[in-house]
């Protein structure tokens, strides 16, 4: 046994040998005790970055060759350490990612954004974000007020319906929506399909399509929804798309489209491509497992 | 959801004739949530025939029937009916696609390799076709280098010159191991003009009727060595020995080449050179040549490569290279009859894409005046566009907006209006072309292909649940 005496005496030792190693740690900790005058003008933007140009490694041995690799992962390769450590700009940027993905889940999706494109919004029977999050029933149905306003808003029962609701993520929606939409409506109209108005569900979940298709009384219904955001982007999209849905059907007749985003499917070809999905549902008279596209 | 197909691959060169047929695995590689992406998974050469010597009746003419004849029985050995065959290339190669009856041999083919095949091409895609099938095209994105190959035959050398498995270069020689041809007695059958000048202009003795020297044609062929040497950027011989070889233009010095492989009949001599003790066991000067370019490369033997296939690396390159599929999100009309082949390609500058619907138009018109015949009228092109990364949709109107305006000879023919474009963004461009023509426009709109002005293309019959076009460029000029 090692006696508490010697033992005191190696970690002294130790620690000491350390600190002796570690002279440029002990510089930059001095560095950064005297910013407060600096304006944030002068910061450097870390979140300008996109993740795959994100590249620090020092005297690579292949630098042009790590770049490509990167070039097809957002994954942070490449980033450096600082001893054991991630960089301490790696660290903030990631803090900064994981704060843009949780500023999607909670911000309000902006009414301006739709009082500028004239865009009806309804809202599932959520009263707040808390009620949404915690409370999925409750997104999945419509609002006894929206549900009255639905039924008088299309003269007669549109073919198709498509709209929106922020979801996870009304980032995705506001990143999204000014491209996809026209792209749907053009691709249905090049099919010859007659599309009802768009329209925004505030703190609706994916199965509020199914009371949509009800009430409107559509064959297919096209509900554009914010995912879950990760820490790659916060402005990825689906599409979920049924035939003759009614509330309570099976989740398997949901036919989806997901990853619409810069880095995914860019937003355009995904609405051409929906638009596609939605004529052969209308001759195939069918959506989900039960369609073979 | 998987899907095979067949792909028949037949080269007629000046000196052999090679057939291959192999399948090709397309699947949809995204999730089934997901936009697809359909992609060539597997390439498997499952026959290659013998390498058969090309029948000649004389020195210009091919035995159209016995050729026929080998490539019936080599479809009956590999089990295979003509209409089994999907895609596939005929290819036409050397001094031979010269040859009068050309294309005779190519109508009866066409038949036999499916109605979707690339006919005699031409110099510069047949090098592009050989650097393909060596595997020197793969090789410069494996390595991120620029790769050359040299596909030496009977009666040319195809140079083409790759970056990250693109071509950026091509020359072509008249330099080949047919140049000379022997009766089994040593005495010269068979000169060719730009050997024969060559020879006068360094007093190197080689005539039709005498017999032939071993030393005087090891000259001349180090001498053709050199020209190879001087093209590819390894050491600068002489520059009128280049002009005097050259076929229609040597490689443009654009980037220096890091390494090169050598395929075709001598290509293959140059790293397995022949054991016997025959110096023309070929009655031809193929063995000599290769011997030859092994001395005038020898200081630079750490850049050269032997590649994956060397005498058979056409006929590979014809079978299993020349076909690439569109973008997986693409936009035609239903009705339009494909295959459509040998369509000419017509591009502006990228720039003149950010041009006005007008000003694009009138840049436009000279080009398309081109192809307006006075009898036959406006004939078909397809319209080339570079496109945008992640268009908005405002983007894609612009880019309908311009196509519509400038492709209007076009519009009002009979013919489809054929839009080629290289960013992700045809499904939704095509439907908007669609609805601005009122659905009345036969359209084929197809993106993630690469064309240039100049090139041809031929876009064949439907795959995947008529999802994706198979596309053949055919790159005729470069730069």
């Amino acid at each position: 046994m090692v006696s508490d005496d010697k033992l005191k005496e190696i970690i002294a030792q130790v620690v000491g040998e350390m600190m002796k190693e570690a002279p440029a740690a002990k510089v930059a900790t001095k560095a950064c005790c005297c910013c407060e005058d600096v304006s944030d003008d002068d910061l450097e933007d870390l979140t300008a970055y996109e993740l795959n140009e994100w590249y620090q490694v020092p005297n690579a041995k292949d630098e042009a060759e790590y770049r490509r690799l990167k070039m097809v992962t957002p994954a942070r390769l490449g980033v450096w350490h600082c001893g054991p450590r991630e960089m301490t700009n790696t660290m903030l940027r990631f803090r900064a990612d994981h704060a843009a993905a949780q500023d999607a889940v909670f911000n309000e999706f902006p009414k301006a954004f739709l009082e500028e494109r004239g865009i009806l919004e309804l809202q599932s029977r959520c009263d707040s974000k808390d009620t949404y999050l915690t409370r999925p029933d409750l997104g999945r149905r419509l609002s006894e007020e929206s549900a009255q306003t639905l039924k008088g808003f299309y003269k007669k029962a549109p073919q198709v319906v498509v709209f929106a609701t922020d979801g996870l993520s009304g980032t995705a929606i506001e990143a999204n929506y000014d491209i996809v939409i026209p792209a749907i409506m053009n691709g249905l109209k090049a099919h010859g399909i007659e599309a009802g108005e768009p329209f925004f569900v505030r703190y609706g979940r994916v199965a509020c399509q199914d009371e949509v298709s009800e009430i409107s009384g559509c064959d297919v219904c096209v509900c554009l929804v914010g995912e879950r955001p990760g820490l790659a982007t916060a402005k990825s999209m689906s599409a979920y798309i049924t035939y003759k849905g009614t509330i309570g059907m099976s989740e398997a007749r949901r036919t989806v489209v997901s990853n619409i985003h810069n880095a995914g499917t860019p937003a355009a070809e995904a609405g051409a491509h929906i638009a596609d999905i939605v004529d052969i549902m209308l001759k195939e008279k069918a959506s989900g497992t039960d369609l073979k596209l | 959801m998987k899907e095979k197909i067949l792909s028949a691959g037949i080269d007629i060169g000046t000196s052999t004739t090679q057939v291959i047929f192999s399948r090709f695995t397309i699947e949809n590689t995204s999730g089934e949530y997901m936009v697809p992406r359909i992609e060539i998974t597997n390439k498997e050469v499952v026959y290659e025939s013998k390498i058969y010597t090309t029948p000649l009746i004389d020195e210009r003419t091919i035995d159209e029937d016995a050729v026929h004849k080998i490539i019936v029985g080599e479809y009956a050995a590999a089990g295979l009916k003509a209409e089994d065959i999907d895609t596939g290339a005929v290819i036409i190669t050397g001094e031979t696609a010269r040859k009068e009856n050309a294309r005779t041999v190519l109508n009866f083919m066409s038949g036999m390799a499916g109605d979707f095949v690339v006919a005699t091409a031409g110099n510069d895609l047949e090098g592009v076709i050989a650097g393909r099938g060596a595997g020197t095209s793969a090789m410069s994105i494996k390595k991120h280098v620029v790769t050359a190959n040299c596909d030496i035959g009977g009666g040319t050398s195809n140079i083409a010159v790759f970056k990250e498995n693109r071509p950026i270069d091509t020359g072509c020689f008249d330099i080949g191991g047919r140049l000379i041809k022997l009766d089994p007695n040593g005495k010269i059958l068979y000169i060719s003009d730009h050997l024969g000048k060559l020879c006068a202009k360094h007093n190197i003795n080689l005539k039709v009727g005498n017999k032939i020297e071993y030393k005087e044609i090891y000259k001349a062929c180090v001498l053709m060595a050199q020209v190879l040497a001087t093209t590819l950027g390894f050491k600068t011989f002489d520059m009128d020995d280049l002009k005097i070889m050259t076929t229609d233009h040597p490689l443009h010095d654009l980037e220096e080449i890091k390494y090169v492989t050598f395929s075709g009949g001598v290509g293959n001599l140059i790293y397995h050179p022949y054991e016997g003790r025959d110096d023309f066991p070929y009655n031809d000067i193929g063995v000599v040549l290769a011997r030859a370019i092994n001395e005038v490369f020898a200081p630079f033997m750490d850049r050269v490569v032997e590649p994956a296939e060397t005498i058979r690396a056409t006929v590979i390159g014809a079978g299993t290279q020349t076909m690439e599929l569109s973008g997986s999100t693409i936009a035609f009309s239903q009705n339009t009859k494909l295959p459509i082949k040998t369509i000419p390609v017509i591009k502006l500058a990228e720039e003149a894409e950010q041009f006005s619907p007008e000003e694009f138009a009138k840049h436009l018109e000279p080009m398309l005046e081109w192809y307006n015949d006075p009898d036959e009228g406006q004939e078909l092109v397809a319209l080339s566009l570079k496109g945008a990364n992640c268009p908005l949709f405002k983007e894609i109107e612009r880019y309908a907006d311009l196509i519509v305006a400038g492709m209007q000879p076009i519009i009002k023919s009979k013919h489809p209006l054929i839009v080629v474009i290289e960013e992700d963004m045809g499904k939704s461009l095509g439907q908007n072309l669609m609805v601005k023509l009122n659905r009345s426009k036969d359209i084929i709109c197809i993106d993630s292909v690469r064309t240039n002005q100049g090139d041809y293309i031929d876009i064949g019959e439907p795959l995947m649940h008529g999802r994706i076009l198979p596309v053949v460029v055919k790159t005729l000029v470069f730069n």
